[in-house]
């Protein structure tokens, strides 16, 4: 099977772009109701970060914090496990199964060559990496500090042509012309 | 805003996750509940205080 995705042999002690995330955490709403304070989030399994990479080093390299190369928050994607994406189930509770597919199918082999721009599959070099597939039509931003905080949650960075790759090919899918339905 | 430093850490000092079998593998929505302490009473009709 083609291989899309490499890690690298180590792990730096800054955030780079494509690096994976396990159980992070996305708070969707906080709610004061009376003395009870209500949280609302969604912890997904795995999130692939989707900053800019020089961005991230001057976040990290910026002696003060607090100037205006600092970032506040930073981008992720949820990736998704490829066999749950297959059965329609990776989203859980959180949406409706989605529609099913074989490997054999058309669109099927089409995603996995990534020629469908909405999607990125990640087959890694590696065995003890799942095969993971990124929507790029959801992501989501976590607070800067927070991620460094859960810096041992990383699983992996992704090796320099894989990583530039999934950002291309994000910012492809955003910046899509929308026509008129 | 008084933004915290992140400490400097050698990179071989950082933990690395390995993927936990038998955890859910699905997005999760989760709600949790605080039980806000009385405390929290004596600022009520303070004003909030906010950076300009």
């Amino acid at each position: 099977m083609k291989m899309t995705a490499k890690k690298t042999k180590g792990l730096l002690e800054r955030i780079r772009q494509g690096d994976i995330f396990q159980d992070i955490s996305v708070i969707e709403n906080i709610e004061l109701n009376g003395s009870r304070l209500l949280k609302d989030e969604i912890v997904f399994p795995y999130v692939v970060c989707l900053n800019q990479e020089c961005d991230l080093v001057n976040d990290f390299d910026t002696k003060e914090r607090g100037k205006d190369s600092s970032l506040l928050h930073l981008a992720i994607a949820p990736a998704f496990i490829f066999e749950h994406f297959l059965s329609g189930s990776h989203w859980g509770k959180i949406f409706i199964n989605g529609s099913t597919g074989k490997r054999s199918d058309t669109k099927i082999k089409a995603i996995i060559d990534n020629e469908i721009p909405r999607y990125h599959y990640l087959n890694f070099a590696e065995a003890d990496m799942p095969e993971l597939i990124i929507d790029f039509k959801h992501f989501f931003s976590v607070n800067r500090n927070m991620l460094y905080q859960q810096i041992g949650k990383r699983l992996c960075s992704v090796d320099d042509l894989f990583r530039e790759k999934i950002n291309q090919r994000f910012s492809f899918y955003i910046s899509r012309i929308g026509l008129p339905v | 805003m008084d933004i915290p430093e992140i400490l400097p850490m050698p990179a071989a000092a950082i933990p690395k996750a390995e993927i936990v079998v038998g955890k859910p593998i699905v997005p999760e929505r989760i709600r949790t509940e605080y039980e806000l302490s009385r405390k929290s009473d004596e600022n009520d009709g303070k004003k909030d205080e906010r950076s300009s």
